[in-house]
């Protein structure tokens, strides 16, 4: 009883954080805004104000970072989820959002588009279908085998990826060095910096459409966790709770990765974290996996956009801000047992 | 065309990808970062390079007059300080990277015996089509550092010419593939300030002296105006000129990399100052970075992103773009700042220049590209070609 307290303070605590840092993140930029601009900018959506601030401010507002804001958030939560639910799903803590292809698929996709030169929309789309289509193919080739699905998932799961990964490889090698090729290079670096509010209203509504399955099948990812049979004993169809877990994490990983490039890391270890503060309970762990996860991003995003006049790709910083960290908390979790 | 090639690439991408992708990518990226560190080092050592070649040369030389007779064969001594044995008759050179190819055409393209990379469509209005089907080797470094070694010897050109910024490594990297191959290996360092000796050294190897001392004779004349624009200049008269690439404008060959050496040549600031780390080719910058830089003219390198930019109301708040400075790149048939970074650069100082200081580069932008087409690329555009070069410009 008192765990459970715990817990929910500390739930309440996350929440907090999220709330702090995207606030926070919003204020934070190359260009400097005063709080009190801001703050009557802000207002005048509401109220009517006479504008004292360029319109350079609002640009920056409302155009650059409330939509690099939420997408950070929204990215940081998803992949996050998306990493739980799958860990739950194969009950393996190595499992991260690409272990059925999405990110190299997407990857891939992405790759493609610009390599055939589509425009900025056609190349997020081609990202999404072709990060679907990844795990589609795995899911489809696996079921074909009786045998311990879960291992066969994960298997084709990885030939998938590799073959998608190799498939980025040769379009890097007969891509035009000069400008091609850097382009896909940064891409799948990943990075927040060119997020538009065309982006947000892209991929948003997958992320989150993606998550409220996910939520609302918590407890049942709780049994899954069991084990099959205990699982079919308690009366849950393991067979279709798993397939709409993987569809929704799939789904969440596509739309993310489309926009933002590879992000990685984030959806293997925010997870570890929600666990080693709220415990194994699916209910807890995974509103704890997306509080995490969005304050996460939001604070590594702030570094990739702040620490040099250019961006720093947010896809290196995360392992480097995350990583080392990491090792840190296992190490005072082990100390402490 | 473009397009049914990159079709057939997909193919065979997803035929068999597995096999030869791996190692190439890597390749590629660290090549990138290590472009910036070579420039400077370059640089340093080009004085002294040059003072050594003059006085090596002339052994060189004496040396190798008695022997000729005999052997056929004559001493050259590159810009590395290399002693290299080649035939006294050149027919027909190899470029070991597209940056050598382009400078060779300039020469003489009939002595041109491959290629390292395929001429772009766009380029290939622009050059002869004898010369599209040469054999294609590769590169021997850089991006795409892929060289044929089996095509080149089959090729058998009677020398293989390096032309570029001299690598730290270039003495043994040259005399490893000269064993390698058993085909003499020269290096010419060719930076701007370097291009009209270049031009010297490869008029004495190839036999052109004529066209060579052409070209060198219009580097030399064209820098030196550019450099007395420069030193002209007064502080207030410096424009900053941001250099937007890749597929949204945000990236940028920032100051210090050699793709953006232009801006500075004509005397103007690039805008995009950014640290050590991300100096280099195509750093990504925030849109708020960009504003905050405000920089008084905009260059982008494809008429795509020129489109994307003009249209975009995010960017309208730049002053450049609002009051209409900004320009698309003229990429035909090689791109007029960089990619390659080669003597291309000599008709972007002229064009940039008209366009940032036009009270300083007084002359017609159209009769300068005519001239430069007429005298690198051998041919005579016609005044549509022109028109579609400059389109945006």
């Amino acid at each position: 009883m008192t765990q459970n307290r715990k817990n929910n303070l500390r739930l309440a605590g996350m929440a907090a954080l999220f709330l702090a840092c995207f606030f926070g993140s919003f204020l934070l930029g190359r260009y400097p805004i005063h709080p009190w601009t801001l703050i009557k900018v802000l207002l005048s959506r509401i109220f009517p104000v006479t504008p004292d601030w360029s319109s350079q401010v609002e640009t920056v507002l409302f155009q650059v970072r409330l939509p690099r804001v939420i997408m950070a958030a929204l990215i940081g939560a998803g992949l996050s989820c998306a990493g739980a639910s799958y860990q739950g799903i194969f009950q393996n803590p190595m499992v991260s959002p690409d272990v059925l292809g999405a990110s190299s698929g997407a990857g891939f996709g992405a790759a493609l588009g610009l390599f055939i030169g589509l425009g900025y929309r056609g190349v997020s789309l081609s990202a999404f279908a072709c990060g679907m289509a990844a795990v589609m193919a795995v899911i489809v080739i696996s079921s074909r085998v009786r045998t311990n699905p879960t291992l066969n998932l994960v298997l084709s799961g990885m030939m998938i990826s590799s073959l998608f990964t190799a498939a980025v490889s040769f379009l890097k090698l007969v891509a035009d060095p000069s400008n091609t090729l850097p382009v896909i290079t940064y891409w799948l670096m990943g990075s927040l910096a060119s997020i538009r509010p065309r982006d947000v209203s892209f991929a948003a509504p997958w992320i989150i459409a993606g998550m409220i399955p996910v939520l609302a099948l918590r407890w049942q990812l709780n049994v899954l966790t069991l084990g099959e049979e205990e699982a079919r004993c308690i009366g849950v169809n393991t067979k279709r709770i798993r397939v709409i877990i993987i569809l929704c994490a799939t789904l969440i990983t596509a739309a993310a990765v489309s926009v933002s490039g590879l992000i990685g890391w984030v959806g293997l270890v925010i997870p570890h974290f929600a666990r080693i503060l709220v415990g194994n309970d699916y209910r807890k762990m995974m509103p704890a996996s997306l509080l995490l996860g969005g304050s996460f991003l939001l604070i590594v995003d702030n570094f990739a956009r702040l620490l040099t006049t250019s961006e720093i790709p947010i896809g290196i910083l995360t392992a480097f801000v995350g990583a080392p960290f990491f090792l840190y908390l296992i190490l005072r979790e082990g100390n402490r047992v | 065309m473009r397009n049914s090639k990159k079709w057939l690439a997909l193919i065979i991408a997803s035929a068999m990808a597995v096999g030869t992708a791996g190692c190439a990518g890597k390749a590629k990226e660290t090549e990138a970062v290590t472009n910036s560190a070579e420039t400077t080092a370059s640089e340093a050592t080009v004085a002294s390079e040059a003072s050594k070649k003059e006085a090596t040369e002339e052994d060189g030389q004496k040396a190798g007059e008695s022997a000729e007779a005999q052997s056929g064969m004559r001493t050259i001594t590159d810009s590395a300080g290399r002693e290299v044995q080649i035939p006294v008759e050149i027919h027909k050179v190899a470029p070991s990277g597209p940056l050598a190819q382009i400078v060779l055409y300039t020469i003489s393209p009939d002595k041109l015996g491959g290629l390292a990379s395929d001429f772009s469509e766009e380029a290939k209005q622009y050059i002869d089509e004898k010369y599209w089907g040469l054999p294609k080797f590769g590169q021997f470094y850089g991006k795409n550092a892929n060289l044929n070694m089996e095509a080149l010897i089959a090729e058998a050109p009677d020398v293989i010419i390096d032309i570029g910024e001299a690598k730290k490594s270039v003495k043994e990297d040259m005399d490893a593939l000269q064993e390698q191959l058993n085909i003499p290996v020269i290096f010419v360092e060719a930076t701007l300030p370097t291009m009209a000796e270049a031009y010297e050294l490869l008029g004495e190897i190839t036999g052109e002296t004529e066209q060579a001392a052409k070209l060198a004779e219009y580097c030399t004349t064209e820098l030196t105006k550019a450099e007395e624009i420069k030193s002209s200049l007064t502080d207030d008269q410096k424009k900053s000129v941001y250099f937007g690439v890749g597929n949204n404008g945000l990236h940028t060959n920032a100051r210090g990399s050699i793709h953006a050496d232009v801006i500075e040549w004509i005397g103007a600031i690039n805008a995009a100052d950014v640290e050590a780390v991300s100096k280099g080719t195509g750093s990504e910058v925030s849109f708020e970075q960009v504003l905050l830089w405000d920089p008084d003219f905009i260059i982008l390198d494809s008429q795509e992103l020129y489109d994307q930019v003009t249209a975009d109301a995010m960017w309208k708040e730049l002053t450049a773009v609002s009051e209409g400075r900004v320009y698309k790149i003229p990429t035909a048939p090689y791109n007029f700042m960089a990619n390659p970074p080669s003597v291309n650069r000599l008709i972007g100082i002229q064009w940039l220049g008209q366009l940032v200081y036009p009270e300083q580069y007084t002359e017609d932008i159209k009769e300068k590209a005519k001239e430069f087409f007429e005298l690198f690329y051998h041919i005579d555009v016609t005044e549509e070609q022109l028109e579609e070069i400059l389109k945006n410009s």
